[in-house]
């Protein structure tokens, strides 16, 4: 657990540095809101940017939460299938534990980002509007559903092929998001990751419905997955 | 009172056979004690009786009821297998506490009366991260008996207790039983099933 803390710290810490390195100076003359580090400030047509920026957090995000489904469901878990508490329970339960701790990291990366910004005096303006809201509700969703996603899996597989499938997709779909969300092609909405950040989904007009209808369906696959495995799974 | 029948059970994980063509009958009111080494298939026969596992070939019956198909799990059950583990950041109390929530079937009373048979009484009311491996194996028995089950699954019950704490276990048991609670126990070493009525042995995955 220390590790993982660990690699998510240094991850967030990587993170800012970023912003403010790579990402600040393409936007000189305009103020940054920087309660929305992750959604904020990257051009969609940027593939090498985007990756650094969109993809290394989330990697760091997937590594920090490997195995915590089979371990609850193995460990405690049995206790509680055992007296018949009911398996939607432990899919309605690892959602909003996985939304709750999204939520936390994204917390954690905003305030260091602020203590970052005074320590160099960088004059980052600070601004929070409906629009820096939308963006940070999405990161977070997007990046809480893809979790939820990678747990799924590791009710499938060992959890260091679950975590690397879903790395291997989230690389993949911000690459090839660079061509499919300005198309008209329906891929550009199984191109998950590119959610999270919300400047690619502004500038390449993808539609606010199918964003949802995409978000929602895939919350429905697995959830229906999770509990149709946790049923027939052996707790070996 | 809860019976349980294996009929023709066999399990194989990644084309290993653990479970081979298992048959038996296992009746309320009796110790079953499991011996064998390691890797003989106890633990799994154990987790196959408690619901844990799915049998690759044939049956297990819990009271005439088809498990995995009519039940999900055996109704009333107390189990302790590896790697349970409890709420660390809970008192032993709380612990017990926050499972009897769900079937709702034990009273505050019967949560210490738990506690003090296994000998928590004087950490019942500290945090679990305290307590010693012998301590959370004590804690683990009083999870498996609070609610008063009429069947009950150990995988090796005195793990990590000394002769005196295995003593009290051994007592618990033969109350257990007296109440005409089914108990089935694993060990490696045949001195720690001597309290069983019937007792079998398992080897390459038969029981015998």
């Amino acid at each position: 657990m220390k590790i993982r803390v660990g690699i998510l710290f240094i991850g967030t810490l990587i993170q800012v540095g970023l912003l403010f390195m790579f990402i600040r100076p393409l936007y000189r003359n305009v103020a940054l809101p920087l309660p929305l580090l992750n959604v904020y400030g990257v051009r969609y047509t940027d593939s090498i940017l985007v990756l650094a920026y969109g993809y290394f957090y989330f990697g760091c995000i997937t590594f920090f939460h490997m195995g915590a489904m089979r371990r609850f469901l193995d460990g405690y878990g049995i206790l509680l299938l055992s007296r018949g508490k009911e398996y939607s329970y432990f899919i309605v339960k690892q959602f909003a534990q996985i939304v709750v701790s999204v939520c936390i990291i994204y917390g954690m990366e905003v305030a260091m980002s602020i203590v970052m910004n005074r320590i160099f005096n960088l004059g980052v303006a600070v601004r929070f509007s409906s629009v820096e809201f939308i963006g940070a509700t999405l990161w977070i969703v997007t990046v809480s559903i893809l979790v939820w996603m990678q747990m799924m899996l590791e009710l499938f597989m060992p959890e260091t092929v679950a975590v690397l499938i879903i790395n291997i997709y989230g690389i993949i779909s911000i690459i090839i998001g660079t061509h499919v969300l300005a198309g008209g092609s329906l891929w550009k909405y199984l191109c998950f990751l590119n959610f999270a950040l919300y400047a690619r989904i502004q500038e390449s007009g993808v539609q606010w419905t199918g964003i949802l209808l995409s978000l929602a369906g895939h919350a429905a696959a697995i959830a229906l997955l999770s509990y149709h495995q946790i049923q027939r799974r052996d707790y070996l | 009172m809860e019976s349980v029948e294996l009929r023709h059970v066999t399990k194989k994980i990644r084309s290993r056979l653990v479970l081979d063509d298992i048959t038996y009958q296992f009746e309320p009111g009796t110790i079953y004690g499991v011996v064998g080494p390691n890797g003989s298939g106890k633990t799994m026969l154990l987790r196959m009786l408690a619901g844990l596992i799915h049998p690759s070939e044939g049956e297990v019956m819990i009271n005439g009821r088809l498990l995995h198909k009519d039940i999900s799990f055996p109704g009333n059950m107390g189990l302790i297998i590896e790697h349970i583990s409890l709420l660390p950041y809970l008192t032993g109390r709380d612990n017990l506490r926050a499972l009897a929530r769900i079937r709702k079937v034990a009273s505050e009373k019967d949560i210490e009366d738990a506690l003090l048979r296994v000998g928590l009484e004087k950490v019942m009311d500290s945090k679990v991260k305290t307590y010693s491996l012998g301590m959370k194996q004590r804690l683990n028995l009083a999870q498996a008996l609070f609610e008063r089950p009429e069947l009950l699954f150990l995988d090796e019950p005195t793990n990590a207790l000394d002769e005196r704490g295995s003593e009290s276990i051994r007592n618990i048991l033969l109350e257990e039983k007296k109440r005409g609670a089914m108990i089935v126990l694993t060990s490696h070493h045949m001195d720690d099933i001597q309290i069983a009525d019937v007792q079998l042995k398992m080897a390459e995955g038969r029981l015998y």
